[in-house]
């Protein structure tokens, strides 16, 4: 499965202020995505660093992505929208110099529309001219010599433009708007912002089989395998977003996500992008969780297999096999802890505990070479 | 993070770009009372709206501005917001100095954020 993580912006920690040095300092992280955030316009020096920018993306395997502007309306008034145009055509503009394989937009408050069909007919018809004028911008291999600055226009398809789920009531961006508007816009991809999707959902996504939910919604009504998703804490209320946290202070967790991109994840051509308060930190704390679920997950696989073929050489039920297994696992544990073996207990006791112990024990661990995150409250923490 | 307006001729949108980059990542915005019609301008919003939208759009826990002439402070946060006026005259960044050294003492809470707003802990 194609996952590429990385950050919102030039990383905390890196020392330079351009984007290019943002990028060798994420590459050197071991990540591999960036989200350029929201300009304003483009000055000659901003030029510069952009082209750079999608020279070294086009010629590594770097993502690059863009943020449009925080500020849309595009259901207001024509004045309005018309003002957000604007500014997102600059974000299409530098899209093209930076090689953005993704642009992403908010599309801001219902306004005078009631949420339902009319909404987002107005918003699927307005995403359209967005995605014509992205390929207008990006423009067309036959101009060979205009376009020899930008090999990407000739050899790669013109940048996605994503629409953000958002994360408060008043704002048009239910997971099901987004998905019935990418559906039937072609060339948009949701950008599917867990934090929003987790507060509007007053606090819905906490497990592996809710996340399995979303992407199956995602599938039946999108239809594409290709998503953007966006991930940080979240503090909410009342089914609203108040403000971004560390994944580590909210009670929107990357373990279930990572667990189910691990497990059921195959199908997807999915970047996450951080967005934390902790940018390129969560970013590695994400990257070390989907390490250690897909670790894990091999091992359970690996163990299952060496299972089968033992059952088969003894001609022994595999079930039969783990129960003994478990039992063993249980007697050696109690033995080292000086406790009398699970011998004279009741065999079903001991099978139902130690079960768990060996996966978490067999688990990538600290010191085996990994960066390891304390997942003990960090007293310290400004955030 | 300080909203200081910029010198020179048409820079403001630059300048204000600079913050927007980073708007995911502050924890406490404060703007220059002059500093607001010119973002206001740039955002296409009301002045008296500003601190609210870009808290709003922005998600940033706190934004805030203290107007040293008529000693008025308003605060948006997360559970709400507030206007509130200071009797004593200080400078803004005498203001947001002891607003900030407050904070940790008084909370998180609303009730919290006024007492430090108020400068009660001095």
């Amino acid at each position: 499965m194609p996952l590429k993580l990385g950050p919102a912006g030039v990383p905390l920690s890196c020392k330079g202020r351009t984007i290019v040095e943002g990028m060798d300092d994420i590459t050197v992280l071991g990540l591999d995505a960036m989200e350029v955030q929201t300009v304003r316009t483009i000055q000659p020096q901003h030029f510069d660093q952009y082209w750079q920018a999608g020279i070294l993306s086009w010629k590594s395997d770097f993502e690059m992505n863009m943020h449009g502007p925080y500020y849309a309306e595009l259901l207001g008034s024509k004045r309005e929208r018309n003002r957000t145009l604007s500014k997102m055509e600059t974000s299409l503009q530098a899209g093209k110099i930076i090689n953005a394989r993704h642009l992403t937009f908010h599309v801001g408050p219902y306004a005078e529309y009631e949420p339902g069909e009319e909404a987002n007919e107005q918003v699927a018809n307005v995403m359209a001219g967005v995605v014509d004028r992205v390929r207008e911008v990006w423009g067309v291999a036959e101009e060979e010599e205009d376009y020899s600055a930008f090999p990407w226009v000739h050899e790669a398809e013109p940048s996605l433009v994503g629409i953000e789920t958002s994360g408060r009531q008043e704002l048009w961006g239910t997971v099901e708007e987004v998905l019935e508007v990418c559906n039937h816009v072609e060339g948009t991809v949701p950008v599917l912002n867990m934090g929003h999707i987790h507060a509007r959902g007053h606090g819905g996504l906490r497990t592996s089989e809710d996340y399995a939910e979303l992407f199956d919604q995602a599938r039946k009504t999108y239809g594409g395998s290709t998503f953007y998703c966006h991930f940080a804490g979240v503090e909410h209320r009342m089914g609203n977003a108040l403000h971004y946290t560390q994944i580590k202070k909210s009670d929107l967790k990357f373990e279930p996500f990572a667990e189910y991109l691990a497990e059921e994840g195959d199908w997807m051509d999915i970047t996450i992008i951080s967005d934390s308060p902790l940018l390129e930190h969560d970013a590695m704390y994400m990257l070390q969780h989907y390490d250690k679920a897909r670790q894990r997950l091999l091992e359970i696989r690996a163990r299952d297999d060496r299972r089968a073929k033992l059952a088969a050489q003894q001609g022994i039920d595999p079930e039969e096999l783990k129960r003994r297994e478990e039992e063993a696992a249980a007697a050696r544990k109690a033995q080292m802890e000086g406790e009398e073996p699970p011998a004279a207990k009741p065999a079903k006791k001991p099978a139902a505990k130690p079960a768990k112990k060996p996966v978490a024990k067999a688990s990538p661990g600290k010191g085996k070479g990994m960066i390891s995150f304390e997942e003990s409250a960090d007293e310290d923490d400004v955030f | 993070m300080i909203v200081d307006p910029a010198d020179g001729n048409g820079r403001t949108e630059e300048a204000w770009g600079s913050v927007i980059e980073r708007i995911r990542q502050v924890h406490v915005l404060f703007f220059q009372s002059d500093a607001i019609d010119e973002i206001s301008l740039v955002e296409g919003v009301v002045a008296r709206n500003l601190l609210k939208e870009v808290r709003k759009r922005g998600l940033v826990p706190i934004v805030c501005s203290y107007d040293v002439s008529s000693g008025v402070v308003v605060v948006e946060h997360s559970l709400g917001s507030l206007e509130i006026e200071i009797e004593e005259e200080v400078s803004a960044e005498r203001w947001l100095a002891e607003f900030l050294c407050a904070l940790p003492n008084t909370g998180p809470g609303a009730s919290g954020i006024e007492a430090a707003a108020r400068l009660e802990s001095r």
